[in-house]
């Protein structure tokens, strides 16, 4: 099937299946929760279409990364959810290189229809950009672990049934050594989850701790002590998925759609567009380097510096879209940002989600490998040491 | 091992020229009047008509090369690495494209023109808002100015794009009826203002096919003027990371001080943004048909700012050095100043893009 043609057909699925008040909550920037993650994971899955980044015996599409490319930018084309990325995208790859066939056979079928809900448990209070300082200690008992330690921003932890999880099982000289990956049910006695408030209002992020928590060593991937190389290629595949320029498309056209429908004439309307001509010649940039970057993939060409560019530059552009929307909205909306009246301060004026979108769009620059960290990796590459 | 760009059109003609810019800009560095740097420019162009650069997309029927744009590309992009201080873009690129539209008689121009026997720099309607052409009788006359034009060597014609009755015109005009003011631009290439005063003209050609060679000359010359930004970023970016790896303070490399490492990386995202713009843009030249205008019309927009900012960094990453007219990648800095104005600024880009 050709492009055009494919294309066509993801489009019409999208516009057709994916139900109205879900795409309705993606085309004003609202806040995705389980429910409509899982309810788009499960029509997708009913289709064949559950996990196009899987190999095929264990579920995936055989497309070409080309046309896996076309199906997340279609999805965004089209305001569909892109899919929930815990499971599908960080956990399974692993789970599929390194995972006993019990645990494949446990673990993959429930992401793969988005009846079970993951969430990652890497960061700690005293272990963010630097990771490998991480604390939670999981003791060998018998059989079990016991494993005892706080993990910090986890998002969908509220509402998650399970969190692959880096421990430390040893201590060794060297910090990446005797860290060791733990499938934990978040049902398990000793685990609590609290929520933190964020700036934007939303709940997405969570405390969770772990006391005395006991899991057993079957829910270990891999061997132990070998976590971080699992974790690091987890992480590679975190930092491919910068690769996928489809959400910054579906921003850039609520963005546009936003600024678009501003009285026509006025002054703020103008500057705006204006602004936005510049960010949308950046994203032309970013979906080249986008598509350059699968063809080397696909081709086994190697991928050189591209991933820390398009993360620098590609959280940068989605900020200024954002920055955009809360332009065009927060001489009215900044002003009445929190509902009195409800109990979660949740406002309900239309486009609220432009202000809670440029707030919690500033974690951008700060997960995933922060800015800063990005540029020590290029810096050492420009100046070959 | 440190960072070396990589250029978009290797090959020979990338590779000569880059070459012929390196030496023509070492030589560069030490003239410090105004004149001997004209001159040198002059003996440079002499070398370039030699090395058959004017012919490059002068067809193969009018004893041209028959090349086209990738080909002016592989050679704005070799040059662009020392700021070659040459008018490539309107001499090797928007004067055929305008005399391929212009019939007969251009083709008779464009023979000239691969001899080397014909020199000759565009004007087109945005340099010069007031001309204008008109007919009398058989003969056509020239009346107003045209500012900030390219300037050649031994200038034998003016082919000058205006308002007439009767539709655009394109005209020749010999460069010696008309009145010209010589200066050298902000990047050290020569430039002139020319006046015309019922100045006597040769109509080439009228009307809706001079339009639509007007469309592709400017896209053209955005297009090549773009190419250069982007070599003229990747040489700068190698030469500030050379400084830096080089140059002590404090006893130690400011290569060792994360602000200056950080700043640089900005540098190089600027760098492979605008770089990757252009790949999209060349993509679409390749393929032989029209660049998409938004798109094109959008790289501009974004590259003309990006270059500056870019030229401004790079300056201050230098020091006092940055001041210097002695350091090679403060003349590319020059060079990268001037892409906002030429083809389109960003203002009137955005204009024409917003009422569209």
């Amino acid at each position: 099937m050709d492009d055009e043609a494919f294309r066509a057909e993801l489009r019409d699925f999208c516009l057709t299946q994916c139900p109205p008040e879900i795409r309705a909550l993606v085309a004003r920037n609202g806040k995705l929760g389980r429910r409509e993650w899982s309810t788009w994971q499960r029509i997708l899955f009913e289709r064949g279409w559950g996990a196009p980044n899987w190999p095929v015996e264990y579920g995936g599409t055989g497309w070409t990364l080309h046309q896996r490319h076309i199906f997340d930018e279609v999805l965004a084309e089209c305001d569909c959810p892109p899919q929930y990325h815990h499971g599908l995208r960080h956990l399974a790859p692993v789970l599929i290189a390194y995972g006993s066939e019990e645990q494949k056979r446990q673990h993959l079928p429930g992401i793969l229809d988005g009846s079970v809900w993951w969430c990652q448990g890497y960061s700690e209070p005293d272990a963010g950009s630097d990771l490998a300082s991480l604390k939670t200690r999981a003791v060998r008992d018998g059989n079990d672990y016991v494993v005892d330690g706080t993990k910090i921003w986890t998002s969908h932890a509220q509402e998650a049934d399970m969190m692959y999880t880096l421990v430390r099982t040893s201590q060794e000289p060297k910090r990446q050594q005797g860290i060791s990956l733990l499938l934990i049910p978040l049902n398990t006695p000793g685990i609590s989850v609290t929520p933190i408030r964020t700036i934007d209002n939303w709940h997405h992020v969570n405390q969770v701790f772990l006391d005395g928590v006991r899991v057993p060593a079957s829910a270990r991937v891999g061997e132990e002590g070998q976590g971080w190389s699992y974790g690091k290629y987890l992480l590679q595949h975190e930092r491919l998925g910068v690769a996928n320029t489809a959400p910054i498309i579906g921003l850039l056209n609520r963005a546009r759609r936003l600024v678009e429908e501003m009285p026509a004439g006025s002054p703020r309307r103008t500057a705006l567009r204006q602004r936005l001509l510049r960010l949308e010649a950046e994203a032309l940039a970013l979906r080249d380097m986008g598509r350059r970057a699968l063809d080397d993939i696909m081709n086994d060409r190697p991928l050189g510096n591209v991933s820390s560019v398009m993360k620098l530059a590609g959280s940068n552009l989605m900020q200024s879209l954002e920055e955009l929307g809360l332009d065009a909205t927060g001489r009215r909306l900044a002003f009445r940002f929190r509902d009195i009246d409800d109990a979660n301060g949740k406002s309900t004026e239309p486009g609220i989600e432009w202000l809670q979108n440029f707030l919690y769009g500033r974690a951008r620059t700060i997960y995933g490998g922060s800015n800063e960290v990005q540029k020590n990796l290029l810096a050492r590459t420009l100046f070959g040491s | 091992m440190a960072f070396t760009a990589t250029p978009l059109l290797p090959g020979d003609l990338f590779d000569s020229a880059a070459k012929f810019a390196a030496a023509a800009d070492a030589r560069t560095a030490e003239l410090a009047k105004v004149r001997e740097r004209d001159e040198h420019a002059a003996r440079l162009w002499e070398q370039a008509t030699e090395l058959g650069w004017p012919a490059i997309m002068v067809p193969e029927e009018q004893g041209g090369i028959g090349g086209g744009i990738p080909d002016v590309a592989a050679l704005v992009e070799g040059g662009a690495r020392a700021a070659l201080p040459l008018p490539l873009v309107p001499a090797c690129a928007i004067v055929p494209i305008l005399l391929q539209a212009a019939g007969e008689a251009g083709q008779a121009t464009l023979g000239g023109l691969a001899e080397g026997t014909a020199r000759i720099i565009p004007v087109l309607p945005e340099d010069a808002p007031g001309l204008r052409a008109t007919r009398q009788g058989a003969a056509w006359r020239l009346d107003g100015a045209a500012e900030g034009v390219a300037r050649l060597p031994g200038l034998t014609q003016l082919l000058v794009a205006c308002a007439a009755e009767g539709g655009t015109a394109l005209l020749l005009v010999e460069a010696s009826a008309a009145t010209l003011r010589e200066h050298e631009r902000l990047d050290g290439q020569p430039s002139l203002d020319a006046s015309f005063d019922g100045t006597a003209a040769t109509l080439l050609a009228q009307g809706e096919a001079v339009e639509a060679s007007l469309v592709q000359a400017r896209d053209a010359g955005a297009f090549l003027c773009c190419m250069e930004a982007v070599a003229a970023m990747g040489a700068a970016l190698e030469q500030t990371v050379g400084y830096l790896n080089t140059r002590v303070q404090f006893g130690q490399t400011l290569a060792s001080f994360q602000a200056l490492r950080h700043r640089t990386v900005e540098l190089y995202v600027i760098y492979e943004t605008a770089r990757a713009l252009m790949r999209h843009l060349l993509e679409q030249a390749e393929a032989g048909t029209p660049w998409a205008a938004r798109e094109l019309s959008l790289a501009k927009l974004h590259i003309g700012p990006a270059a500056r900012a870019f030229a401004k960094e790079a300056i201050q990453l230098h020091g006092g050095m940055g001041l210097t007219e002695e350091l090679a990648a403060v003349r590319l800095a020059k060079r990268l100043l001037l892409v906002e104005f030429e083809y389109g600024d960003s203002i009137t880009r955005a204009e024409a893009l917003l009422a569209a």
